[in-house]
C-alpha cells in the first residue's frame, strides 16, 4: 500500500513541477536590461532585439541602418531579424521571448492594445521632448488608443490609380477615367479577350482584389463607422457603388473568366498583369512605381491619378483609405530603454527620409516631403500631393476590427461573384457586424 | 519487487516527464482554457460555456466543418484506392521494379510547403501545366483552385501525388500475404479477380482498417496545404479561407481563432470538440470493423 502512495505522491510532485515550470514561461521578461556579452565586441554595450517582418532586399536595407543606429552611438547595440511571420512575432511575444521592438501595421493596434501587449510610448516621447507634431494626423492616429500613442507610423500608405498609357491611347483615351461611370466605360473598352473568353487585358482595377473592397468604397464616399463612433456602417452608399462597379464590369466578361485572370497573376512577380503590360488600371500603393522601375527594371509608361469620384460628386474624387506601417515597443520587452533609443532615432526625420528613401515610400513626418532625397522615388510628387486630401479616411480602430475587415471581404466576394445581389451582401454585412463594437 | 517498480519508473522517467509537461499538461490546460476568454496575454477569466455556444452560432464554425467533413469523406476512399492500386502494380514482378517503387514514393520527401507550391503552379488556371495539356485536346480547363466548388477537390488531386506513405505501408502487408493461399486458391480454379477478393482484401484488412482511421484523422486535423494555398495566392486579408472561405479547414480556422483573433478560448473549445468528433467516428469505424476486418487465426 504505501509503495502506490509513494508512487502517486512522487508523479503529483512530478506534475506540479511541471505546471510551475509551463506557468512560468508565460510571465514575460522582467523589465530588467540583460547584457548578454554581444559577441563580445563591446562589453558595455546591451542588446535590443528588433524583428522585423522585411526580407530579401527590404531586409538588407534594414540591416543598413541597424548598423547605422549602432555605430552612431555606444549604449546600445541592436540585433535585426528577419521573421516575414507576423503571426510568429506575435507567438513569440506572447510567451515573453519576442522582440523588444518591432513593426507591424496600423489596423492591429487596437486589437494588441486591448490585450494589453504594446507599451505606451508617452512617458517615453515626454522624457525625451520628442517631437511628433509633423505626423500625418490620421497616421499618428493610428497609433493611438484611449488617449494614449502606443505605436509610430514610420510611412504612410494609400492607394492611387496606376493607367498604362499605351493602353489607354491604343483605345482612344488621353486621360484617365474621372468619374466612377468613366471608369467602367474605359475598363471595358480596354478589356481584351481571347478566343475562349478568357481575359486577356484586363481594363478594371480587379487585381489585386484586396486594394479595390474597402478603398473604393471610400473613395465613393462611404464610411465604414458612424460619424460619432458608436455605430459601424459597413453598408454604407460608398461600399455599395463599389460593389456594383465591380459586379457590372464582371457581368459584361464572366466571373470566371476574372476569376480564372486574377488567380493566375502573381502580385509584383513576373506575371504580374499590370507590369506585363496586361492591365491597363490598377490600384496600387506608393511602393508600386519603386519596385517596377528600380526593382523589377521594367519598362512601362505609366500613370498616376487619384481614385476616380463618384457620380455627380466632383469633390470627393482623390478618397481612399490610409493606413500605416508602425512600429511598437511589446509590454513584456527585456530592453525597452534600448528599444525607444532605437526606435526614436530610426523615427526622428533625417533617419525617416533615409528609410523612405530606401524602400520608396511614403514618410509619416509631412515636414519630410520636401526633401531633396525623396524626390527621385517614381510617383512621389503625385502621392505627397495626394496625402494632403481630406477625403483620405481610415479603417476605424477597435479591437474587433480584423473580424469587422474579415466580415466585408467575405460578403464582398460573395456580391461579386454573383453569389449574392449588392442589398443582400449588404445587409449581411450590417448583421454579423452588429455587434463587434463594444 | 519496490525496487523494480522504482527502477522501471526511473528508466521511463524522460518520457513521462515529457509527457506530462508537454502532453498532459496542455491537453488538461487546453480544457480548462476553452471554458474561458482568454487571449494570451490578459490571464483567462472564467465564462463557462460561452465558447462553445458561440461557436454553435458562427457560421466560419460551420463552414470549417463542411469543408473538412468533405475533404475527409472525399479525400480518405481516393486516396486509399489509389495508394492500394499503386501498392498492387508495385507488387509484381516486372523488370525495374525498384525504380518505379523509388519513383512512386519521392513525392512524399518532398517538403509539403514545396509540394503545395509546385501544385499551385500546375493548376494555375491559365498558365498551369494541366489546363495548357487540357487546351491542347481543345477543353478550356475550370479554375481549379479559385472556383469555391473545385478548390477542395484540387487538395485531394495535391495529396494523391503524395501518398507514398499510404502505398507503402499497402505494399509491406501486400507481401506478408502467404503464397500458398494463392497457390491452392489456384489449383482449386479461382481467378486473380476472386483471389484479389477472397484472399487478398481479407489478409489485409486489419491494415486497411489501420490506414483507414489515419487518413480519417489526418483530414481530420488537415491543414498544411490549405494554409499555404491560401496564404500564397495573390494578396490576402489575414484570416483569409480562400474563395468564398472554401479552403477554410477546421484546423485553419483554429489557428486564425488562436493567432490572428487571439481568441484561445473559442480556439481551445474548437480543439476539444474536434477531438469528440475524431473520437466517435474511429468508435464507429471500430464497430464497423467487425464485419469487413478479418484476423489471423479466427
Amino acid at each position: 500500500m504505501l509503495k502506490r502512495k509513494w508512487v502517486t505522491t512522487t508523479l503529483a510532485l512530478i506534475l506540479t513541477a511541471a505546471l510551475v515550470a509551463c506557468g512560468n514561461g508565460n510571465n514575460g521578461g522582467s523589465p530588467s536590461s540583460t547584457d548578454k556579452g554581444n559577441s563580445g565586441s563591446s562589453g558595455k554595450k546591451t542588446e535590443v532585439s528588433f524583428w522585423y517582418l522585411w526580407g530579401g532586399v527590404e531586409g538588407e536595407y534594414v540591416e543598413e541602418l541597424i548598423s547605422e543606429f549602432n555605430a552612431s552611438q555606444d549604449q546600445y547595440e541592436v540585433k535585426g531579424l528577419s521573421v516575414p511571420d507576423m503571426q510568429k512575432i506575435i507567438v513569440a511575444i506572447s510567451s515573453g521571448e519576442g522582440p523588444d521592438v518591432t513593426d507591424n501595421f496600423s489596423n492591429n493596434t487596437a486589437s494588441y492594445v486591448e490585450k494589453g501587449m504594446l507599451e505606451p510610448l508617452d512617458t517615453y516621447i515626454e522624457r525625451d521632448n520628442y517631437d511628433v507634431s509633423d505626423f500625418v494626423p490620421a497616421a499618428l492616429d493610428s497609433g493611438r488608443y484611449d488617449g494614449k500613442l502606443y505605436a509610430l507610423p514610420i510611412n504612410v500608405n494609400f492607394n492611387m490609380m496606376f493607367y498604362n498609357k499605351s493602353l489607354l491611347a491604343a483605345a482612344g483615351y488621353d486621360a484617365p477615367p474621372q468619374t466612377e461611370e468613366e471608369l467602367l466605360e474605359y475598363a471595358i473598352k480596354l478589356t481584351e479577350t481571347n478566343a475562349d473568353g478568357t481575359i486577356k487585358v484586363m481594363g478594371f482595377p480587379d487585381f489585386p482584389n484586396v486594394y479595390y473592397t474597402n478603398s473604393m468604397a471610400f473613395a465613393m464616399g462611404g464610411d465604414f463607422i458612424s460619424e460619432d463612433g458608436k455605430t459601424l456602417t459597413p453598408d454604407n452608399e460608398g461600399m455599395k457603388k463599389g460593389i456594383e462597379l465591380m459586379q457590372a464590369y464582371r457581368k459584361q466578361f464572366g466571373a470566371d473568366n476574372i476569376l480564372k485572370f486574377n488567380s493566375s497573376a502573381k502580385y509584383l512577380d513576373a506575371t504580374d498583369p499590370f507590369i506585363q503590360g496586361n492591365q491597363a488600371i490598377r490600384f496600387d500603393g506608393p511602393w508600386f512605381g519603386h519596385t517596377v522601375k528600380n526593382v523589377l527594371k521594367k519598362d512601362i509608361d505609366y500613370g498616376v491619378a487619384p481614385y476616380p469620384a463618384p457620380a455627380g460628386k466632383p469633390e470627393l474624387a482623390g478618397g481612399g483609405e490610409v493606413s500605416a506601417s508602425t512600429f511598437f515597443i511589446p509590454s513584456n520587452a527585456k530592453n525597452k530603454d534600448g528599444a525607444w533609443a532605437f526606435m526614436s532615432w530610426l523615427m526622428a526625420k533625417e533617419n525617416m527620409v533615409k528609410f523612405n528613401d530606401k524602400f520608396a515610400n511614403l514618410p509619416a513626418r509631412t515636414s519630410a516631403y520636401d526633401d531633396p532625397a525623396l524626390q527621385d522615388i517614381p510617383d512621389f510628387q503625385a502621392f505627397a500631393e495626394a496625402a494632403k486630401n481630406p477625403n483620405l479616411k481610415a479603417f476605424p480602430t477597435f479591437g474587433e476590427q480584423g473580424s469587422y475587415g474579415k466580415v466585408i471581404t467575405d460578403e464582398f466576394e460573395l456580391a461579386v461573384n454573383f453569389k449574392k445581389t449588392a442589398d443582400e451582401a449588404l445587409k449581411t454585412m450590417k448583421d454579423k457586424s452588429a455587434n463587434l463594437l463594444k | 519487487m519496490k525496487k523494480k517498480t522504482w527502477i522501471g519508473l526511473a528508466f521511463a522517467s524522460p518520457w513521462l516527464l515529457g509527457f506530462l509537461a508537454f502532453t498532459l499538461y496542455p491537453l488538461l490546460a487546453s480544457f480548462y482554457y476553452s471554458f474561458t476568454s482568454f487571449n494570451i496575454f490578459q490571464s483567462p477569466e472564467f465564462i463557462g460555456f460561452a465558447n462553445y455556444t458561440e461557436l454553435m452560432g458562427d457560421d466560419l464554425f460551420w463552414k470549417s466543418v463542411k469543408n473538412t467533413l468533405y475533404l475527409t469523406a472525399v479525400s480518405t476512399p481516393i486516396n486509399l484506392f489509389f495508394s492500394l492500386l499503386i501498392a498492387l502494380l508495385l507488387n509484381t514482378k516486372i523488370r525495374g521494379l525498384s525504380i518505379y517503387r523509388t519513383v512512386y514514393y519521392i513525392p512524399t520527401i518532398v517538403p509539403l510547403a514545396a509540394t503545395s507550391l509546385l501544385w499551385m503552379w500546375i493548376l494555375n488556371p491559365q498558365y498551369g501545366l494541366l489546363n495548357d495539356m487540357l487546351r491542347m485536346v481543345g477543353i478550356s480547363g475550370p479554375n481549379w483552385l479559385a472556383d469555391p466548388g473545385l478548390s477542395k477537390f484540387s487538395l485531394v488531386l495535391m495529396g494523391l501525388w503524395a501518398s507514398g506513405n499510404v502505398m507503402i505501408i499497402f505494399l509491406a502487408s501486400l507481401q506478408e500475404v502467404p503464397q500458398s493461399l494463392y497457390e491452392s486458391s489456384q489449383i482449386d480454379g479461382a481467378n486473380k479477380w476472386r483471389q484479389f477478393w477472397s484472399i487478398t482484401i481479407p489478409t489485409i484488412s486489419p491494415i486497411i482498417l489501420f490506414q483507414l482511421i489515419m487518413q480519417v484523422i489526418n483530414n481530420l486535423q488537415y491543414f498544411t496545404q490549405a494554409y499555404f494555398v491560401v496564404s500564397s495566392s495573390a494578396l490576402n486579408m489575414p484570416g483569409s479561407g480562400g474563395p468564398e472561405n472554401s479552403l477554410l479547414m477546421y484546423a485553419m480556422y483554429l489557428y486564425h481563432n488562436a493567432f490572428i483573433y487571439f481568441k484561445m478560448g473559442k480556439a481551445s473549445a474548437m480543439a476539444w470538440i474536434l477531438f469528440i468528433i475524431a473520437g466517435i467516428i474511429t468508435w464507429l469505424i471500430f464497430r464497423s470493423s467487425k464485419k469487413w476486418v478479418t484476423y489471423g487465426g479466427e
